[in-house]
């Protein structure tokens, strides 16, 4: 009876472990393409002075049909936000924009931008999770021209001095021929001119509806990032869906997410870190590469990373989001072989790449961010543990108390945590001028404890996931043993 | 005190609700881009007369440091699988295949295939416990002999089944000019022949182990499946199909809380969910863009779960099914539906087979009344569904399959037998010339809700139920955690909800 009992204990720990915890949707820390509360454009680049004809465009649905408040804003390649614009989108919405009409024309979504006024007969009348008033009417279709001025400078040149009183930064992003930066779309509740970096944004404006899906197409006669000598002609894929967990509620809302941190983590009011329930973005990724051969070809990554800065950063502060640490970067080109950048934190060792808050770099070996590859391949992948080392201004939050945590303070995750990230691979050939982009596979999630870094030996299995064997209990591997079994799709929780 | 202990009851109900369930690596039903146990390659097309030069790469990375084998199976545009070959991967092997190589010069990998005894790189392990031991790929075929390549050729184009010294089969496919159909990539513990339609595949090679990522690129003058010239390449992430819970060995039979899985229509009769595999939705949010001064179009690459098990039969019936609802927006709102017809008889409903590149001007979708270049297709691909198909209830810690009706084909949904809806994958690749470039660009339609959703319903009208809900089956309505309202402080379009119910 006894052994019985213990059988029957442990098969149901076998069913309870062995289960996934949901099937439902929406319900994980996983980042899918699918309807969502925030929309990131991990990168965009406009050629203002129109010779190339380089833009980015983005297209955004409203999948309900109910009218919701896309709200837009254009951050700089140093996280610095300048721009923010409110879209209203009926019922059943989709809504183009080219970020030429907006950076050069000075035009939100062109002739008349958009406005509360319009519905069709499938589409809810404004309501719900709306404000009463709604506040949309009056969405400005044109930017005045001096303020425009300010923008483009701030996203070619660094400097933002837009006046009527508004502080002026000359650190606000790198110095480039073309304006770079990267956009975030959230779903709020009335056309708000509050920029995400305001800690008052998420108290009374942000959403939590899981009701966006956008995709963005990249235009232009050279790849982003790479000056005018290769070929690119268009390159499209989904914009990076961030939904809220749980989904819900209205303006405001305050309710407990098993998230250890969110997207907008280092913006939200100190006593409330993951009010915006927004997923977080992992850290790690594997991202293939080809370069050369018969047909030239070329890969970007184009790498969005969290920034250092938080809310009330000082102009010079703004400084470190222009050179963000990488932890570690390993290419494996065709036949295996690993190429590293070793780097060590004493002086006279190398210092490890870094990268700004958005980029687009080239792969080859002409590249001082990625390891050179030292046989003849033309192709392979590349782990990247994009993790800066953590910051100051980064939260966990623990789910069982709501304590919350910040760093340097170590936990599972970090110091406290791994900052979020996000890459997309462009490849592309001047030979038949052939383009496709697509996202890198994340390895584990944004609720991965840090990947272990070993920038000596490399003995340490890259990624927080993937690289050891995970056997559910009661199991073995095929040939009946359990040693290797050290791996766990299980996070911790702070 | 009974309304404390209501009041506490609901707490704990809140509690429970608002909390997502998983904040764990793999571990939800949802599909992402990320390593997984199966890849789908949706729809491939080659051009096997050599006029064209189209054809479909697929190149898949495994991103552990142990060897895996990836089991790759060509299935026709009637989920008819035609040909299986392993390909052997070191650890953080990187392995690029065109179809052309397969289908046009009978050669896979070239220039001599893959094999076991390449050896590995400094960083990759030399064994992997979960593969059988001896190891049986040092003799995988790189060069396929003609009399195989050419019935293969055949069938992908015709639907003709003519193996040699093998059964025969007329209705494997369709009737194209091109080789057409889709390919599935599992992990496997052995260099097996087997075919995924067989249930030993499960008990014997399928293993566990979420390693696998991949893309593809479809290159072409031609959109695949049209015949327009706007167009030259495109690439996406194939479909990563994850196995939950992850790990185990060669027919490890594991409990999983998915009620359906990838594979379940070829699964052992007894242990239906043995792939772990997860399932796909059927409800999609799919962008258009067609006509302006670019010329745009776009095509829909439409992966569909077919009916039966893989027969010759039912590849027949897998040949045509039916797209309930669909509903295309313009840019203005403006809604052009298409309603398909269970019921009553006599009317004609848009049918597309398991795998199919169709253009979006075409009288598959509904055609637009105004003059707009742009919108997105609401697209319920359930195909009806099959009392082929099962979904496994656990009762008293016991799976028990069934392909009776259950709570994901809830009574006046779009599932009008058998226990669920089917499963489908959607991308759409956009095309056009502007300024005398080709430009393109290819991404995943939206999935609305998962394959553990229940199936959607008919677009409210004269068909639909009274009091349905509005499209998808996930999206559609307000979801509003306990104690929450929305922010004009009702709650009475709070009716949504993304809890899937149990079967």
């Amino acid at each position: 009876m006894k052994t019985l009992l213990i059988v029957s204990l442990l098969f149901c720990g076998t069913v309870l472990a062995a289960s996934p915890s949901s099937i439902n949707n929406d319900d994980s820390c996983d980042i899918k393409v699918g309807p969502a509360a925030t929309l990131l454009l991990p990168y965009f680049e406009v050629d203002t002075n129109d010779t190339t004809g380089r833009t980015t465009y983005f297209t955004i649905t409203n999948v309900t049909r109910y009218p919701q408040i896309a709200h837009v804003t254009l951050w700089t390649d140093w996280a610095y936000p300048v721009l923010t614009f409110n879209i209203f989108l009926t019922g059943y919405d989709v809504r183009s924009i080219n970020l030429y009409d907006v950076i050069v024309r000075g035009i939100v979504s062109p002739p008349s931008g958009t406005a509360s006024l319009r519905r069709r007969a499938q589409s809810q009348p404004s309501g719900g999770n709306l404000r009463t008033r709604i506040d949309c009417a009056g969405t400005p279709a044109t930017l005045p021209a001096t303020f425009l001025e300010a923008v483009r400078n701030a996203f070619r040149t660094g400097v933002y001095n837009p006046g009527g009183g508004i502080t002026s930064c000359s650190f606000v992003g790198s110095v480039h021929a073309n304006a770079i930066g990267y956009a975030t779309i959230d779903v709020v509740a009335s056309c708000t001119n509050l920029l995400p970096s305001d800690p008052a944004y998420y108290a009374t404006d942000l959403l939590f509806d899981n009701v966006l899906i956008g995709d963005y197409q990249q235009l232009g006669s050279s790849p982003a990032g790479t000056g005018p000598a290769l070929a690119l002609e268009m390159a499209g894929n989904p914009m990076v869906h961030i939904r809220a967990v749980p989904e819900g509620g209205g303006a405001g809302s305050r309710v407990s997410t098993a998230l250890p941190y969110t997207f907008y983590d280092r913006y939200t009011p100190a006593a409330d870190r993951a009010i915006d329930r927004r997923q977080p973005l992992p850290s790690a990724f594997a991202a293939r590469f080809i370069q050369g051969g018969r047909d030239a070809f070329a890969t970007n990554f184009v790498i969005w990373r969290e920034g250092l800065t938080g809310t009330n950063a000082s102009c010079a502060s703004n400084i470190i989001n222009s050179a963000i640490p990488i932890v570690e970067i390993i290419r494996f080109d065709e036949h295996e072989n690993p190429f590293v950048i070793q780097y060590c934190p004493f002086e006279g060792c190398y210092n490890p790449p870094t990268l700004p808050a958005t980029s687009s770099t080239g792969t080859d070996n002409r590249s001082s961010t990625y390891p050179s590859m030292g046989t003849p391949d033309i192709g392979g992948w590349m782990y990247l543990n994009l993790n800066d080392g953590g910051s100051p201004r980064y939260s966990v939050t623990s789910h069982a108390g709501g304590t919350i945590t910040t760093g340097p303070a170590v936990t599972p995750f970090g110091s406290p945590r791994a900052s979020q990230n996000w890459v997309d691979v462009t490849m592309f050939t001047n030979a038949g001028v052939i383009t496709w982009e697509l996202d890198a596979a994340p390895l584990g999630n944004g609720c991965s404890p840090a990947a272990t870094v070993d920038p000596f030996l490399i003995a340490t299995p890259p990624a927080p996931a993937g690289g050891v064997f995970v056997c559910p209990p009661g199991t073995t591997l095929t040939n009946g043993t359990t040693a290797l079994c050290a791996g766990t799709n299980r996070n911790p929780n702070p | 005190m009974k309304t404390l202990l209501i009041a506490s009851l609901l707490f704990c109900g809140a509690a429970f609700a608002a909390s997502p369930s998983s904040i764990n690596n793999d571990d939800s039903c949802d599909i992402k881009v990320g390593p997984a146990a199966t890849l789908l390659l949706p729809y491939f097309e080659v051009d096997t007369d050599r006029n064209s030069g189209q054809t479909t790469l697929f190149t898949i990375t495994n991103v552990s440091r142990y060897p895996q084998i990836a089991h790759v199976t060509l299935w026709s545009d009637a989920a008819f699988p035609v040909l299986n070959f392993n390909l052997y991967l070191t650890g953080y092997d990187v392995q690029a295949i065109n179809l052309a190589d397969v289908l046009v010069r009978d050669v896979i990998a070239p220039p001599s295939g893959t094999t076991s005894a390449t050896t590995p790189g400094t960083l990759s392990a030399s064994a992997n416990g979960n593969l059988r031991a001896p190891l049986d790929c040092a003799g995988n075929p790189g060069v396929v002999p003609e009399s195989i390549m050419s019935a293969v050729r055949f069938a992908l184009r015709t639907g003709l089944i003519r193996f040699p010294g093998g059964a025969s089969c007329n209705n494997a496919g369709n009737v194209h000019f091109d080789a057409i159909g889709y390919a599935t990539i599992d992990v496997v513990a052995s260099c097996t022949q087997r075919m995924p339609s067989d249930p030993l595949y499960y008990t014997n090679d399928l293993l566990f182990d979420n390693v696998l990522i991949g893309d593809y690129q479809q290159i072409g003058s031609n959109p695949a499946g049209t015949s327009s010239g706007n167009f030259d390449a495109t690439g996406n992430p194939m479909v990563h199909i994850r196995a939950v819970p992850e790990g185990g060995g060669a027919g490890a039979d594991v409990g999983t809380a998915l009620p359906y899985t990838f594979y379940d229509r070829y699964t052992p009769a007894g242990r239906r969910t043995l792939d772990r595999r997860q399932p796909l939705p059927s409800a999609f949010a799919a962008r258009f863009v067609q006509g302006g001064p670019a010329d745009f179009a776009t095509n829909l690459m439409i992966w569909r779960e077919g009916i039966g098990t893989g027969t010759c039969a039912s590849s027949l019936l897998s040949e045509q099914m039916v797209v309930p609802d669909i509903i295309r927006f313009d840019e203005h709102e403006n809604a052009f539906i298409s309603v398909g017809c269970f019921e009553p008889p006599g009317e004609c409903p848009v049918t597309l087979p398991p795998t199919s590149s169709t253009n979006t001007k075409s009288f598959n979708y509904p055609q637009m009344g105004g003059p707009d270049v742009g919108g997105w297709i609401y697209i319920n691909a359930n195909n009806g569904g099959s009392t082929t198909y099962s979904v496994t209830q656990n009762i008293g810690g016991v799976p028990v399959p069934t392909n009776a009706r259950t709570a994901l084909a809830p009574a006046g949904s779009t599932t009008t037998i058998g226990p669920r809806p089917s499963q489908n994958w959607i991308t759409t690749a956009m095309f056009g010339v502007l300024a005398g470039n080709h430009i393109t660009a290819e991404l995943d339609a939206m999935p609305l809700g998962n394959g553990c959703s229940p199936a959607a319903f008919m677009t409210p009208g004269p068909r639909a139920p009274a009091g349905a809900p509005p499209i998808a089956p996930a999206g559609g309505a307000f979801v509003c955690p306990p104690g929450t309202t929305l922010t004009n402080g009702t709650t009475a379009l709070c009716t949504g909800t993304n809890v899937n119910p149990k079967p």
